[in-house]
């Protein structure tokens, strides 16, 4: 027998210690797992993939009810991995990541409730007479957080120590929630029952109808005119003959790529460069080009503010995604084509 | 740069290391390294050394006019591609360059050319005032140009002590235009580039928000209506970079005069008179968490005032530190060996410990070569100090200068050996 509060801890924090000592403990094989356990997995998938939350509090006091919830998680994390997309495992981290913010803002005592969860997780931290939690700066800088309200540049930093009031302790537990959880997929695929695999394939088109694929099979022709201003800015520089730093030219190259533009047009740009050499832009566009199959990944907004490249703030996160918004928003006005992200 | 210029300058390069012994960076034996030659500060990449020892015996054997090794720690540091090296975590570096800070003494020894139409003037610009093309900009460094450098450094060495609370820093002269700081203690050596690029972002106010730190709505929603009350946090009961932001507003309103204020404020001298008399009140009113209406009946007018110097105290504060960002998020990058030869001065980049960086003067410290005179030609150059002598200026003439004045000359490529610049 599991303790109650132990449960009740293992379904709030599914991906800690606590939650996998659990499951241990209830030791159920794959093959046996009940018809409700396979569901309440499936739902946790499909509002994880549809962007909605997921945070259950109706199972109150019944362990049966309870146990169910601890044990979908780690089938819920199959499924997933059998997905085989990363966007569905970050869709996935980010819901637990949410619920756990849930929790912690809902509990009883939520200074307490964040101290169970940090001391569980191992995380360093100290609490001072305000009730300030802090959190050692390196330890803080380790969890790759989307949270402008825990930029440091905004955060008091003192001695090596980051202080966050409460609400904001929570929301970096809950950031270390996706990072973990995120860590942790995909799941090897150890010979998993022909069920999960049938719950997957209905699950999979469901999402994949959502999922637009931007640039498969593209054919368009590469269009300057949707350019964000600071590639825009490379673009026409390099045309022009200017002499740009050597990460400017791996940006736009990486751009390029991606975009779909030909290699051979790529190193023909460069050609205007005032110390041009056939052989070796040829080679670099290659290994650009070609690093794994597909080319090193176009820089995101963040990558080309710390490089100084970045002109204006557009709104996106990537000049790709300001590129292909665009790109369809033209699309769908031409041809009034389904394209039509969010 | 013609052949008797070059032979002479690999000559003391050689001399220098032939009995120079050159401290190792630690952990040597993780580093890539790479050497450049005179005119190109990296020719060749991937090399490693095992010891201090190996490293000496390369520097007297090659005697390359640049060494650079990185702040990345591999574990094969000459394999290759990059990924083969087995990256185990870097170093942080901070990088500071003169040409990077506006200084007035620009004007004095900085020059430009328009390649295109061919104008010409002196400081320091980008692009042509005549036709808009891209100039090519003759730089020169200067005592002043170096110790805007080095208070940035000292502003920076602050933070990543106080509030950072980092240990293990490392400081030495670039060996030309500024400092670096390494900060090389093991807690820093996993952090990833986002990380990096986070306190990179708290140094330079990138992203900061008003709201965020404590200052009273309107004001931060730039929103003109309402009343003429803005809330601050409280000076004294503040920490960190609030402390620092709130620190430097206090100061302003102790400090400043009439004119001062009504300039920076951008009101008028008569508010300023105001706000001259009652410069008790408002500092009280301060530390109670208020921005006090210098003007009641006209909250536009306050409003403004306190975003005004809001916006200075940033301005001073954003601690423009300067830094090199591309440097201080890069975890692939090799960058100066201290201890090592600058091959465009024939300054060392001298470690410089701490305690003695205020004082520290790289135009005599980091001055390594003799006092043998050496006859030069040289084709202009601004007036400079070595060695506590002053040199110059020089316009198209024959000079005998001491060895170290005129390694200094010939690497920059204002001068040359063997008669005239035109090589005859």
């Amino acid at each position: 027998m599991i303790p109650l509060e132990q449960l009740r801890f293992a379904q709030k924090y599914p991906f800690t210690k606590t939650a996998q000592k659990a499951i241990k403990t209830l030791n159920v094989p794959l093959n046996r797992i009940s018809e409700d356990v396979r569901e309440r997995a499936r739902i946790r998938v499909e509002r994880a993939l549809l962007r909605k939350n997921y945070a259950p509090r109706f199972f109150g006091e019944d362990p049966e009810l309870l146990e169910n919830e601890i044990l979908s998680f780690p089938l819920a994390k199959i499924i997933v991995s059998l997905l085989d997309e990363l966007s569905a495992m970050q869709a996935f981290a980010k819901s637990v990541a949410n619920s756990t913010l849930v929790f912690l803002r809902s509990a009883e005592n939520t200074v307490e409730e964040c101290i169970s969860l940090a001391s569980e997780l191992g995380l360093k931290f100290d609490l001072d007479e305000e009730g300030n939690f802090l959190v050692p700066l390196t330890v803080f800088l380790s969890i790759p957080f989307n949270n402008d309200s825990l930029k440091l540049v905004n955060r008091v930093v003192e001695n090596g120590m980051v202080f966050l009031s409460t609400d904001l302790f929570a929301l970096f537990l809950s950031e270390k929630a996706y990072s973990i959880v995120l860590k942790s997929l995909p799941v090897k695929d150890s010979g998993f029952p022909s069920w999960i695999k049938e719950a997957v394939r209905v699950l999979s088109d469901s999402f994949k109808k959502k999922k637009r694929s931007f640039f498969k099979g593209m054919t368009h022709s590469v269009k300057p005119e949707f350019f964000p201003p600071c590639i825009s800015e490379l673009f026409e520089g390099i045309s022009s003959g200017k002499n740009l730093p050597h990460i400017a030219r791996f940006y736009l190259t990486t751009f390029l790529n991606a975009v779909g533009m030909p290699q051979e047009e790529i190193v023909k740009l460069f050609s205007h460069t005032p110390n041009y050499s056939e052989r070796i832009t040829r080679y670099q566009v290659k290994k650009i080009c070609t690093l794994k199959g597909k080319g090193y990944s176009p820089p995101t907004c963040t990558k080309l503010k710390a490089s100084g490249l970045c002109k204006e703030n557009c709104n996106v996160k990537s000049p790709i995604q300001f590129y292909r918004n665009k790109f369809f928003g033209s699309k769908s006005n031409e041809k009034k084509s389904d394209f039509n992200e969010q | 740069m013609n052949s008797e210029t070059e032979k002479f300058l690999m000559q003391r390069i050689r001399s220098f290391y032939a009995s120079a012994k050159i401290k190792a960076v630690p952990s040597i034996e993780a580093r890539e390294f790479g050497i450049g030659s005179l005119g190109k500060k990296i020719v060749k990449r991937h090399l490693s050394f095992s010891s201090e020892k190996e490293l000496n015996e390369f520097l007297r054997m090659e005697a390359p006019p640049f060494i650079s090794y990185s702040n990345a720690y591999y574990q094969k540091p000459s394999a290759r591609p990059m990924e083969a090296k087995g990256f185990m975590g870097a170093d942080l570096v901070y990088e500071f360059d003169a040409d990077d800070i506006p200084t007035p003494c620009k004007k004095e020894h900085d020059s430009w050319k328009c390649q295109s139409c061919g104008a010409e003037g002196k400081g320091s610009l980008q692009n042509c005032p005549e036709c808009g093309a891209v100039v090519k900009v003759k730089q020169w460094f200067c005592s002043e140009c170096l110790e805007a450098a080095k208070r940035e450094t000292l502003k920076l060495l602050s933070i990543l002590e106080k509030e950072f609370g980092f240990t293990g820093l490392s400081i030495n002269f670039s060996g030309n235009a500024g400092y670096h700081v390494h900060v090389r203690s093991k807690e820093v050596h996993a952090l990833p580039q986002r990380a990096r690029i986070e306190l990179l972002d708290y140094l330079t106010f990138n992203g900061f928000s008003l709201e965020e730190h404590g200052f009273g709505v309107p004001l931060s929603m730039g929103d003109s209506r309402n009343s003429a009350v803005l809330t601050c946090p409280i000076p004294s009961k503040s920490k960190g970079l609030t402390a620092r932001f709130m620190k430097r507003l206090v100061s302003f309103i102790k400090e400043w005069d009439t004119e001062k204020l009504a300039v920076y404020g951008m009101i008028s001298k008569r508010e300023s008179l105001f706000l001259q008399k009652n410069k008790e009140k408002i500092l009280e009113k301060m530390e109670e968490g208020i921005l006090l209406p210098i003007n009641a009946s006209r909250p536009k007018t306050s409003q403004k005032f306190w975003k005004s110097l809001i916006e200075k105290a940033l301005i001073e504060e954003t601690i423009k530190l300067n830094v090199d960002r591309q440097t201080s998020v890069d975890m692939h990058r090799i960058l100066r060996m201290p201890g090592t030869i600058h091959g465009s001065t024939g300054l060392i980049a001298s470690v410089v410990e701490r305690n003695e960086l205020k004082k520290f003067n790289p135009f005599s410290q980091s001055v390594v070569f003799s006092s043998e005179p050496v006859k030069v030609f040289i084709n202009n150059s601004p007036e400079f100090e070595l060695k506590g002598e002053k040199f110059g200026p020089f316009n198209e003439q024959q000079a005998e200068l001491p060895e170290y004045a005129a390694f200094y000359l010939l690497a920059k490529g204002r001068a040359s050996l063997g008669g005239n610049g035109n090589g005859l």
